[in-house]
């Protein structure tokens, strides 16, 4: 029986995600220096781009314990992501009301899809690193 | 779900390491079976069987909560 393999790429990738993040940092405030724009949208695009290579690249050890992390962390992250940006909208954007007949303002898929990402990411390394305490306390 | 997944690993004198190593998984996964934390896939527990010379059901067996829960 033949295993399939789940992440596409090695954890090789995880570096090309750590650049894209550096680059999207410095593009944010090579723009602001130069425009004084705050481009979340800029950075959270690159951000976008390398927290996906960065979680969905393979671990050095990548068993099937590891794959159930990662799909704990995502199923945790996305309803989490979904309220936090829903909260975003309301507090932040001043929500249309729906008979106004104006378009319902909202952060950009790529702003959404980044925190959705960093919590992600966030709590497969927090179920790692329980996993590492959980052994040694055994 | 229980299992005598320690006690096999010691009767055949073999490290979570050494086991993970055969089996293809970390070491951590090993422990995280031992202590219950997490039930392995029908493949990873045949393959434990395998190298522990034993068989799926002598190491792990259901417990009443098992049925009526889901991890």
């Amino acid at each position: 029986m033949k295993e399939q393999r789940t992440f596409w790429y090695s954890s090789r990738f995880k570096i090309i995600g750590i650049l894209f993040i550096l680059w999207g940092i410095y593009s944010f405030f090579v723009k602001y220096r130069e425009h004084h724009l705050w481009d979340i949208n800029l950075v959270s695009g690159l951000l976008c781009w390398g927290l996906s290579f960065i979680l969905f690249s393979s671990e050095k050890t990548d068993d099937e314990r590891t794959h159930h992390h990662k799909f704990k962390a995502l199923t945790w992250a996305v309803p989490a992501g979904l309220i936090i940006t829903h909260l975003i909208n309301y507090f932040f954007l001043s929500p249309a009301e729906p008979d106004s007949g104006k378009y319902t303002p909202s952060v950009s898929a790529y702003v959404a899809l980044s925190i959705v990402l960093i919590i992600a990411l966030g709590l497969f390394y927090y179920l790692q690193y329980q996993d590492r305490i959980d052994e040694k306390s055994a | 779900m229980k299992n005598l997944l320690k006690l096999e690993r010691a009767r055949n004198n073999m490290t979570q390491a050494e086991l993970a190593t055969k089996v293809n998984v970390s070491r951590q996964t090993i422990n995280s079976i031992e202590i219950g934390r997490y039930v392995p896939s029908t493949l990873l527990a045949f393959k434990i069987a395998f190298v522990l010379d034993t068989k799926v059901d002598a190491l792990f067996s259901l417990e009443e909560g098992d049925w009526d829960s889901v991890n």
